[in-house]
């Protein structure tokens, strides 16, 4: 018999869930605009903040008290001048709305990245969050709200979107990025959502192959330890029942 | 009604330094005055717009920075005044969740 595949990472918030695997996608990158019509591009980044902020909104009204400061923190960042002229002034330059709005943002972001102190560095998550959100807007994409009761596995997942997941069917994040002080890791302790960090050096996150996605794998935050699928065992296991016979 | 002006500055004690939440209180309650409100965290600058989240939260000031305040405009006394008690009674905050904001 194959044995199943194993890989190690350090826990964030320690539990143990059995489920589908769903891999996390971050927003289109922009395209270098150059020429673009400045007064649409300035329309669609007015239009995409007033529907981030909206979005925002709600996200705040239906979050519990832990979780409200997180957006509490991101939402008067959509009306800061300090944030919107420079991106304005990129626009008017013939930048797309998305490159401007990328461009400062990702200044911001990596300003916190280089933080001494751990707390500020966590705070670059935030940040990064609010991009993808008004990216995903200016890109046209629906704000899709994740599955529940599933492994959310990808380079990293924003705090907003953690809150728009419901979390009572239970379910699991498997990280390349973030530190246990992110807004996700202690969202994720408070809620007994199981949550694993794979430092990228050392354990690349493991990529399930096509096909796999729905097939159930073993997380368990305790011994920080995530058993991916045997893509080829896949036919002598039994009938979706794996995690129930995966070791505990 | 002459321009008035004020400063005042304050010893910050939270645990955490200038984080998120209070950040985003300092910045709410200086855009409750009318008057130009910048903050520093030496008295001779550089001074920041104390209305913005951005500027503030880059400030990353930490636990045991005195912060400057100074105002220009209606109510500057009363918005250096108020901002300087904001930080004194260390943000209305509860401690034991100050990791989580």
């Amino acid at each position: 018999m194959p044995q199943p595949v194993e890989r190690v990472g350090r826990p964030a918030s320690p539990g143990i869930f059995a489920g589908p695997i769903i891999q996390l996608r971050g927003p289109e990158l922009p395209v270098e605009g150059v020429d673009c019509d400045a007064l649409a591009e300035g329309d669609a980044l007015r239009d995409a903040l007033e529907i981030a902020t909206a979005e925002l909104r709600a996200l705040y009204d239906s979050a519990p008290d832990d979780a409200k400061g997180i957006v509490e923190f991101q939402l008067p960042m959509l009306e800061d001048p300090s944030l919107l002229e420079p991106v304005m002034e990129r626009i008017m330059t013939g930048r797309s709305a998305a490159n401007a709005w990328q461009g400062v943002l990702a200044v911001q972001i990596a300003d916190y990245e280089a933080a001494d102190d751990d707390y500020f560095r966590a705070r670059a998550g935030d940040l990064a969050d609010l991009k993808d959100r008004v990216l995903r807007l200016l890109a046209g994409e629906a704000d899709a709200a994740l599955p529940a009761g599933a492994i959310l596995m990808g380079e990293d997942l924003p705090p907003s979107r953690f809150l728009a997941i419901d979390w009572s069917k239970g379910g699991a994040i498997v990280l390349a990025r973030g530190s246990p002080l992110s807004h996700v890791a202690i969202l994720a302790r408070a809620r007994g959502v199981s949550s694993i960090k794979f430092a990228r050096t050392t354990s690349p996150i493991p990529n399930p192959s096509a096909g796999s996605e729905t097939f159930p794998s073993l997380i368990s935050a305790s011994s920080s330890s995530y058993r991916p699928p045997p893509a080829r065992a896949r036919s002598f296991l039994p009938r979706s029942k794996t995690s129930k016979t995966a070791p505990v | 009604m002459s321009e008035a002006r004020a400063a005042r500055s304050v010893l910050m004690k939270h645990p955490v330094g200038l984080h998120a939440r209070p950040s985003v209180k300092l910045t709410k309650l200086a855009k409750s005055f009318r008057c130009r409100i910048e903050v520093a965290q030496h008295a001779a600058g550089p001074w920041i717009d104390a209305k913005s989240i951005v500027k503030v939260m880059a400030l990353k000031a930490p636990r045991d920075t005195t912060l400057y305040f100074r105002a220009e405009g209606e109510g500057a006394a009363e918005a250096v005044n108020a901002l300087s008690a904001l930080v004194a009674r260390d943000f209305d905050e509860d401690h034991a969740d100050a990791a989580t904001s």
